[in-house]
């Protein structure tokens, strides 16, 4: 099934799923040099980044460990796989959770549940808040 | 002439890339010793460069020629509507017939540079750097209230550049003979100047033992005060220990000829060869704000500077965004005091952190910029200008302190700036990976190799 499926069509079938949870969500949203793909805000203002790959979770990986900076939790999203065991291991060392998106069944399941960054700057997190507030603003997830 | 102040230390030397610079030079004048134009900018731009040194430039200046600019293909001489630069169009018309009859038509070849045509440029290209600023000053008025040997000790250059071709690693030999020859023609044309030569190659030559030696032994013999060294887009930070002890056995060959030895484009590692740490077998370095450590030959000029973050440990440019999650997961913005002690006390960050780290985002504020790239539509931060001025105010603060280090009467020797830099290894290692800080075991090797 992946292989009739982008990144595009990924983030907007678990955006559908977030939002049907009470998340708010806004896509591509800039932080410091980077943008991450997707930021979900809770009612209780948690901040979280999501990454979304269809294959090279070290990749993933990566980006989501720059997010950390300035969120409550991060986590990456892939379509359903066989999760290898060194990749569930360097999740669980950088504390970035894992979601897995089952496009036949149209299934969001946490794998991994993230934990809160040990090292998060508040500049960092000013400059995400301003990114979002003017989203929200302009109206424009 | 070279003022006597500055006659026996060694120099440093800032590059002025565009008038928009000018107050940084100024601002900063009392940490460098001498200002580097580029011909084009003085030949585009004359009364801007003159206004410089007449009102402002308190300092000593060098024009680099950059007459290798005529021998390259056109193509790298035009403007995006394909037209000639104007600055060089401009230049090109003070170089003498050969120059201004083929600029952005046909590249100049050794052929080309019979006898004849080596002494009318030769003529032309000290006249340019004698004069032009001369000559603009006084059309400006500007010399009137000045004695006659005050006008040449302001602007003049203080040492004249001889002319100077690019020699590639297929080239060389070609071209090796035709420099001297320029250096002997200038030689015979000072009236008293210091001359130096530019030596400008390919970093594949480099990598040619007998080519090395070869080029380092002419310019080592030849009739000149020092010179100018270019390495095509060496950087420091990229290039390989071997490199460097190539780079350190040409520097090497040309100073003990009792030549000033002056590298054009240089960053840390060059700065640390002015002092007993690398045998003190470079006499100069240049470099432009913030850009400029390292440049390629072709495009000739131009060049826009971004914003990035000096950071001091690493000797290097960071973006933004890089500094603070490393400094973050480092504990380093945890309170002021562990800012200054660990990434930067120089007097532009003790300013802006007054006591509070959440300031450091001065030097990162940005505004958002999209554009579609390979289809996507891409997100970046674009420095503001306030941060751009911080940036560049703490780069030079930096290389103040850099130079000042390694020019000292305790400036450190080869083993201690070596452990230093191994130290700094070790330190980052766990957070920016081996990769990313080898460079400096690279620069450790080289000036203290490991027995």
């Amino acid at each position: 099934m992946r292989g009739s499926m982008t990144e595009n069509d990924l983030a907007n079938a678990v955006e559908k799923h977030l939002l049907c949870e009470g998340w708010t969500v806004f896509r591509e949203v800039p932080l410091l040099a980077r943008c991450v793909d997707m930021i979900a805000l809770s009612g209780a203002d948690e901040i979280m980044a999501i990454e979304f790959k269809l294959d090279n979770w070290r990749r993933a990986i990566a980006q989501a460990r720059d997010h950390t900076i300035a969120c409550d939790s991060v986590v990456i999203c892939m379509p359903t796989r066989r999760n290898s065991d060194a990749m569930l291991r360097a999740l669980d060392e950088e504390g970035i959770g894992l979601f897995s998106y089952c496009q036949e069944d149209d299934a969001l399941d946490r794998i991994l549940m993230p934990r809160s960054p040990a090292h998060t700057s508040p500049i960092a997190r000013k400059w995400l808040e301003n990114a979002i507030e003017a989203r929200a603003e302009g109206g424009d997830r | 002439m070279i003022p006597d102040e500055i006659t026996t230390r060694p120099w440093h030397l800032v590059r002025y890339g565009t008038p928009a610079e000018a107050q940084y030079l100024c601002d900063y004048a009392a940490s460098f010793d001498a200002t580097v134009f580029n011909a084009n900018m003085v030949a585009h731009a004359p009364r801007a460069v003159a206004l410089f040194v007449g009102e402002r430039g308190v300092k000593p200046f060098l024009i680099d020629p950059l007459t290798h600019a005529f021998q390259h293909d056109p193509a790298v001489l035009m403007n995006k509507d394909g037209n000639l630069k104007k600055s060089i169009r401009k230049l090109a018309d003070q170089y003498g017939s050969l120059v201004s009859d083929r600029a952005g038509i046909t590249p100049i070849n050794p052929k080309d540079l019979s006898q004849a045509a080596i002494e009318e440029m030769c003529d032309a290209v000290m006249l340019f750097q004698r004069e032009t600023i001369v000559k603009r000053l006084e059309e400006e008025g500007l010399t009137d209230y000045l004695e006659f040997a005050e006008v040449g000790a302001i602007a003049r250059p203080m040492v004249l550049v001889a002319p100077y071709f690019f020699m590639g690693a297929q080239t060389w030999r070609e071209w090796l003979g035709l420099n001297i020859s320029f250096a002997d023609c200038a030689a015979d044309r000072t009236d008293g100047e210091p001359l130096y030569l530019e030596l400008v190659i390919d970093q594949a030559v480099l990598a040619d033992d007998a080519a090395t030696t070869t080029i380092a032994s002419a310019y080592a013999g030849a009739s000149a005060d020092g010179v100018l060294v270019w390495i095509d887009s060496f950087s420091e930070h990229d290039v390989s220990p071997a490199a460097l002890l190539r780079f350190m056995s040409l520097v090497r060959t040309i100073h003990s000829s009792g030549k000033r030895v002056v590298n054009l484009h240089g960053g840390y590692f060059s700065v640390s060869l002015l002092g007993p740490a690398g045998g003190s077998i470079l006499g100069g370095v240049c470099h432009g704000m913030e850009y400029g450590e390292d440049r390629a030959v072709v495009p000739v000029g131009g060049g826009i500077p971004m914003a990035r973050y000096y950071y001091p440990d690493l000797h290097r440019r960071l973006r933004y965004a890089d500094v603070l999650r490393l400094a973050t997961r480092r504990g380093y913005l945890a309170d002021s005091r562990a800012f200054h002690e660990h990434v930067c006390d120089c007097p532009v960050c003790r300013s802006v952190i007054d006591g509070d780290t959440n300031r450091f985002a001065q030097f990162g504020e940005g505004r958002e910029v999209s554009f579609q790239r390979k289809g996507q539509l891409v997100t970046l931060n674009y420095p503001v200008t306030a941060s751009k001025d911080l940036c560049l105010r703490h780069y030079l603060e930096r290389k103040r302190i850099e130079f000042a280090r390694h020019i000292s009467i305790d400036a450190p020797d080869a083993d201690s700036e070596a452990n230093v830099l191994r130290a700094v290894v070790d330190k980052y290692t766990e957070d920016l990976g081996l990769e990313t800080v080898a460079y400096l075991l690279g620069w450790a090797e080289a000036i203290a190799p490991r027995q």
